[in-house]
C-alpha cells in the first residue's frame, strides 16, 4: 500500500475520531465495571411543603382577606445510595436461574439462527447466479429486508404470527403462545431478515470467481456437486468465515425482535441476555446487577470473536 | 463467475420460479403491512386472499389519516429525523479524516489494518453493554431525553461503517492523483480537501444515507434516553401496543412510517449497498 | 533552471535496500535520462527527488537548496506521471491552472499562463473538455501543459511515453525535444526504454538493481560501454558477446581463441587477466560483416532470418552452439542452415574480464 511521505497531519485526521471512540466506548465500559461492583439504590424521597402561591407574573396570589394563599407542594426527589459490594453481583450472576434461561434462549438462537442464514444464503446465492427472470428486479426486492427496522419487523411478524386470524392462522400453529414455538418464530424472524444480507455478499463473492476456474472444472468433470465441492466451496470458504463473524457478533445482542415480538415471553422463553439485562437496569433500576450482567455478555462475545480470530489466523498461516 | 450462458428452458423456468417464490417470501412481510394499513380496521383479520388492494378489499387511507394526525406521531418523525441527519453528519465529520488518514499514512507502532480492526471492533459490543453507564452519565450532564444524546450515541455507534467503507473508497482511489496535487503545489490538506474528497462523494453519500438508516432503525439507546419529549418512531411504535392493545391497523402504518424511508434509502443506494456490504466483508 | 546534485543517497523499503548510495550531478539545462530494466530504482530515485518519497541516507540538492526535509511543493520541481493523473472531476483549463490557483495567482494571471501553455502544446480547443473525453496523447499534453504553468527549475518526467502506441511515441518523443529546446530548463525523464534514451538525452545514468552503472551521453554508452551491462542494454539488436579464451599475451597484444577454429588478436592497455583466462567478447550486430572479408572471422551456421524490408536480421549458431545476431543488408543472399563466415574488425570489438567490466 503506497502511503504519501509522514507528516504531522496524519494525527490531525486520525485523531478525532479515535479520542471520540475512547471517550465513548472505553470510558463507559470502564464505568460500567465500576458501577457493577456497586449497588445502586434510588429512592424516592416524598415531602411535603407549604408554598405561596403565585400568579402568571410571579407575584403571590390574595385571598378574600389580602393575606397569601398558599398551596402543598409535592417534592419529590431522586436519591441514589451508592454501596461497593464486591463482586457479589457477579456471583449473583452465576447463580441467578434467570440468566442461565437468558443464556440459554440466546445460545438456541444463535446456533440455530446464524447456521441456517448461511446456509439459505448460500443456497439463493447459488440460485441467483444463473440467468433468471427479471433477475436485478428480485435481487433489489431481496435486499429490503436487510433496511427494514428490526423493531418494525417484530411488530409486523406479531400481526403475521398471530394465532387468530392472522394470515397465517391456517396452520393452527401457536407461534406466540407456546414458549417452544415463540422461540422459534423469533428465529425465522431474524433468519427472514438477515439471509438476503448473507445471500449478497455470497453472491457477490461467487461472482467474484474466475470464469476460467470454472470452465476449466467443467472440462474436467461432469458432475455439478464435483464443481461445488472442490471449485466453489473452498473459494468461498474466506468468505463465509467472515459473514459467519459478523452475524455471530449482531446475532448475540438480539433486543429488538423479541422485544417486539413477544415481550421476551412466554415467560421468558424468548428473554435474551440483552434483553435480560435491559430490563434488569432500565425497568426493575437495578443498575449494579445490569452491569455486571452486561459486562458477563461483553466478555462472552469477546471470547467468542477473539477465539474466531486465532482459528481464522491460523488457518491463514 | 458469470451466469450461465446456454442453458435449458426448462431449468431457467424453474430456477426462475424459485427465485420468484423467494423473493415473494422476503418481501411478503412488507407487503402485509402495506395491506393491513390499508385495510378497515374491521377487516383486519377477515381479509381474503392475498389482501391486494382493490382486489381483495377495498383500500382506506383512514389508518394513516388518523395515525399522522397525532402530534405524537409528527413528533417521532420530526425526532427521528433530526437524530438521523445529526448523527450521521457526526460520524461522517469524525470518520472522513481518520478513514483517509488509514488511507495513505502510516502509522509507528500500531499498522493500519490493526487500527482499522481496532475501529471494526466497536460493532463487536453489545449495546446493551454501554446502556447502564450512558444512562447515568447522560442523567449527569442533565441530557435525558435530548436529542443530542441519542445524536451523540448514534454516531458513536456508525463511526466504525463510516471508516471502514470510506477508507476503502480512498484505498480505490490512485495516489497519482493526490502525489500530481502535491507537486502542483497542494498540502495534505490542500490534496485532501481538493482531489481525494471530491472524487469519493458519491461513495461518502451514499455511506451518510446508509448511517442514515441505521440510526433510523435504532431502538435500544432510544427507549433507554428518551422518556417524554425525544420520541423517536420506533418508540412510537413501542407505544402502540402498550397503551392501546392490539390494534393491528395502527400498528402497521406506524411500521410503514418506520420502514418506508430505510428501505427507500436502500433502493436509491443500491449498487452501493452492495458494493460496501459485500466488500467490507469479501475483502475481510 | 537549476542544477540537481544527488550525493550518497541511498533508499531501503523496511529492511531491504534498493537504492544503494547513489552520486550524481545534472547540469543546468541538461536532458538527462535515468534508463535501466524494471526493477532498477530509476522511478524510485525520480520520486526522492521529486519528494514523494523519503530518502533513507544521503543528500539532495535542487540549486543551491537541500531539498532533503522540504514538502514536494517546495522543491521547484514538475512532475508528468506515467498514467498522466489527470484530475477527472476537472475540465483541462482547471486541471492547467490547479497548481495556479493553490497559490492564490490572480485570475487574470492563470488565463494568461493557461492559454499560452494550451498554444505550446497545441491543446487549445480541449481547454474546456474533462479528462475522460481526452485521447491518450491529448491526456499527456494536458499533464505536460500542467507542469509548464508552474514554471518549475526541474521538470520531472516518470515514463511518459509508455502507455502510448508506437507512432504516438515517436511524435511526441520530437515535441518532448522541441519543448526542452523552447523551455530551456533542466529535465530528468525516466525509461526502460533504450531507444527513447538514445535519441532524446543530452547525457545518460543508466541503472541496475540500484547502481549507477555508467554515465556518459549516448554515442559514449555506444562506443565505450563500462561493462557487459550497459554494453547488452544499449543497442538493438542487443550486443553479441562470444566467450573467447586467452592463448597468448605479448605486451600489450593479446591472442584469443574464438569459438570454432578461429584466433584473433586485440590490443589493450590495462592486462588484468592471464593466460588460459575466459573472457567476453562483445560485437555489436550491426558490426558484423557477412559479404566484404576483412579483419578477424568466425565460422557460423544461419538457423532463423527475420527479413525486414530494408534489413535483414540473421540469427545463426556458432562453433559452441551460442546464437549470434547479424544485421545485414535487406537484399542479402543467405539461406536456412547456410554455413557463413562472420567478419569483423577489432576496432568494433569490446573486451569484458571476468568482473563483467571493460578492459580497456
Amino acid at each position: 500500500m503506497r502511503t504519501h511521505r509522514n507528516t504531522k497531519a496524519r494525527f490531525v485526521f486520525l485523531l478525532p475520531a479515535a479520542i471520540w471512540v475512547l471517550t465513548f466506548t472505553i470510558f463507559p465500559l470502564v464505568y460500567s465495571l465500576y458501577i457493577s461492583v456497586h449497588k445502586v439504590e434510588t429512592k424516592m424521597n416524598v415531602s411535603r411543603e407549604k408554598v405561596p402561591m403565585l400568579d402568571e407574573s410571579g407575584n403571590p396570589v390574595l385571598d378574600a382577606k389580602g393575606n397569601p394563599r398558599t398551596k402543598i407542594q409535592i417534592n419529590r426527589e431522586k436519591i441514589s445510595t451508592w454501596t461497593n459490594i464486591g463482586l457479589t453481583n457477579f456471583k449473583r450472576l452465576v447463580e441467578d436461574p434467570q440468566v442461565h434461561s437468558a443464556i440459554k434462549v440466546t445460545s438456541i438462537f444463535v446456533l440455530v439462527a446464524v447456521p441456517s442464514q448461511l446456509v439459505l444464503g448460500i443456497l439463493l446465492a447459488l440460485l441467483f447466479n444463473q440467468r433468471l427472470w427479471a433477475r436485478s428486479f428480485l435481487r433489489a426486492v431481496m435486499l429490503l429486508p436487510i433496511f427494514a427496522t428490526p423493531l418494525a419487523v417484530g411488530y409486523l411478524f406479531f400481526t403475521i404470527f398471530y394465532e387468530e386470524g392472522g394470515p397465517l392462522g391456517f396452520l393452527g400453529v401457536p407461534f406466540l403462545s407456546n414458549p417452544d414455538w415463540a422461540l422459534f418464530s423469533v428465529i425465522l424472524v431474524d433468519i427472514w431478515q438477515w439471509t438476503p444480507f448473507c445471500f449478497l455478499v455470497f453472491l457477490a463473492a461467487l461472482q467474484g470467481i474466475p470464469n476460467e476456474l470454472m470452465e476449466a472444472a467443467k472440462m474436467e468433470s461432469k458432475s455439478k456437486w464435483g464443481l461445488f465441492a472442490n471449485i466453489i466451496f473452498p473459494m468461498l470458504t474466506p468468505t463465509i468465515v467472515i459473514v459467519l463473524l459478523l452475524r455471530l457478533a449482531e446475532a448475540i445482542k438480539l433486543f429488538d425482535i423479541p422485544f417486539a415480538l413477544t415481550g421476551g415471553g412466554p415467560g421468558v422463553a424468548t428473554q435474551s441476555m440483552s434483553f435480560l439485562a435491559f430490563r434488569t437496569g432500565l425497568r426493575y433500576f437495578d443498575l449494579g446487577y445490569a452491569s455486571a450482567m452486561s459486562y458477563c455478555l461483553l466478555i462472552i462475545v469477546m471470547i467468542i470473536v477473539t477465539l474466531f480470530f486465532r482459528k481464522l489466523r491460523q488457518s491463514y498461516a | 463467475m458469470k451466469p450461465k450462458q446456454n442453458q435449458h428452458p426448462l431449468k431457467y423456468s424453474i430456477y426462475s420460479l424459485i427465485a420468484v417464490v423467494a423473493a415473494m417470501i422476503f418481501f411478503f412481510p412488507i407487503y402485509w403491512a402495506f395491506s393491513t394499513s390499508l385495510r378497515n380496521p374491521l377487516d383486519t383479520f377477515t381479509v381474503s386472499g392475498f389482501g391486494i388492494p382493490f382486489l381483495n378489499f377495498d383500500p382506506t387511507l383512514t389508518n394513516w389519516v388518523d395515525q399522522l394526525a397525532t402530534e405524537e406521531a409528527r413528533k417521532a418523525v420530526y425526532n427521528s429525523t433530526v437524530i438521523a441527519i445529526f448523527a450521521s453528519i457526526l460520524a461522517l465529520a469524525l470518520g472522513i479524516p481518520a478513514a483517509y488518514a488509514l488511507a495513505r499514512f502510516r502509522f509507528k507502532t500500531i499498522s493500519n489494518k490493526d487500527l482499522t480492526v481496532w475501529f471494526l471492533s466497536q460493532r463487536v459490543l453489545p449495546p446493551v453493554a454501554t446502556v447502564v453507564p450512558f444512562y447515568l452519565i447522560m442523567q449527569f450532564l442533565n441530557l435525558l431525553d435530548t436529542q443530542l444524546a441519542l445524536i451523540l450515541i448514534n454516531a458513536t455507534f456508525v463511526l466504525p461503517f463510516v471508516v471502514v467503507i470510506v477508507r476503502q473508497t480512498f484505498l480505490d482511489l490512485p495516489i497519482e492523483l493526490e502525489e500530481a496535487a502535491f507537486m502542483d503545489g497542494a498540502r495534505n490538506y490542500g490534496a485532501f480537501l481538493r482531489v481525494a474528497l471530491p472524487l469519493a462523494a458519491p461513495a461518502i453519500a451514499a455511506t451518510g444515507l446508509i448511517m442514515f438508516a441505521f440510526t433510523w432503525n435504532e431502538f435500544l439507546f432510544a427507549i433507554t434516553l428518551s422518556s417524554k419529549e425525544v420520541i423517536t418512531i420506533p418508540i412510537h411504535m413501542a407505544g402502540a401496543v402498550d397503551t392501546r392493545g392490539v390494534q393491528f391497523w395502527f400498528m402497521a402504518v406506524r411500521a410503514m412510517i418506520a420502514m418506508i424511508p430505510p428501505v427507500l434509502i436502500a433502493l436509491l443506494a443500491q449498487r452501493y449497498i452492495v458494493q460496501g456490504l459485500t466488500l467490507g466483508a469479501v475483502k475481510g | 533552471m537549476a542544477e540537481v546534485k544527488l550525493r550518497g543517497v541511498k533508499k531501503s523499503f523496511d529492511e531491504v535496500e534498493v537504492i544503494h548510495g547513489v552520486d550524481l550531478e545534472i547540469k543546468d539545462q541538461e536532458f538527462v535520462v535515468f534508463v535501466g530494466p524494471s526493477g532498477c530504482g530509476k522511478s524510485t530515485l525520480l520520486r526522492m527527488i521529486a519528494g514523494l518519497e523519503d530518502i533513507t541516507a544521503g543528500e539532495i540538492y535542487i540549486g543551491d537548496t537541500y531539498v532533503n526535509d522540504l514538502h514536494p511543493a517546495d522543491r521547484g520541481a514538475a512532475m508528468v506521471f506515467q498514467s498522466y493523473a489527470l484530475y477527472p472531476h476537472m475540465s483541462v483549463r482547471e486541471n492547467i491552472g490547479f497548481g495556479l490557483k493553490l497559490n492564490k495567482v490572480p485570475k487574470a494571471e492563470i488565463q494568461r499562463k493557461v492559454a499560452e501553455a494550451a498554444k505550446i502544446l497545441k491543446i487549445e480547443e480541449l481547454l474546456d473538455r474533462r479528462p475522460a473525453q481526452l485521447s491518450g496523447g491529448q491526456r499527456q499534453r494536458v499533464a505536460i501543459g500542467r507542469t509548464i504553468v508552474r514554471e518549475p527549475s526541474v521538470f520531472l518526467f516518470d515514463e511518459p511515453l509508455s502507455n502510448l502506441d508506437a507512432a504516438l511515441r515517436v511524435q511526441m518523443r520530437m515535441e518532448l525535444e522541441k519543448l526542452h529546446a523552447n523551455l530551456k530548463t533542466t529535465m530528468i525523464y525516466v525509461t526502460h526504454d533504450q531507444v527513447e534514451a538514445m535519441t532524446m538525452a543530452d547525457r545518460i545514468f543508466i541503472l541496475n538493481d540500484g547502481y549507477v552503472e555508467q554515465v556518459g551521453t549516448p554515442l559514449e554508452l555506444y562506443r565505450k560501454p563500462a561493462n557487459i551491462f550497459v554494453a547488452g542494454f544499449i543497442g538493438s539488436p542487443k550486443m553479441n558477446f562470444l566467450s573467447v579464451k586467452v592463448l597468448q599475451i605479448e605486451g600489450q597484444q593479446i591472442t584469443l581463441q574464438l569459438p570454432g577454429e578461429d584466433q584473433m588478436q586485440l590490443q589493450r592497455e590495462n592486462i588484468n587477466f592471464q593466460v588460459g583466462d575466459i573472457l567476453t567478447l562483445g560485437i555489436r550486430p550491426e558490426h558484423f560483416e557477412l559479404e566484404q572479408a576483412k579483419g578477424c572471422s568466425l565460422s557460423a551456421t544461419v538457423d532463423i532470418i527475420e527479413r525486414l524490408g530494408n534489413e535483414t536480421y540473421i540469427y545463426a549458431n556458432d562453433a559452441n552452439d551460442n546464437l549470434l545476431t547479424v544485421v545485414g543488408d535487406g537484399e542479402l543472399d543467405v539461406s536456412n542452415k547456410e554455413k557463413i563466415k562472420i567478419h569483423f574488425t577489432t576496432d568494433h570489438c569490446h573486451l569484458f574480464g571476468r568482473d563483467d567490466q571493460s578492459i580497456q
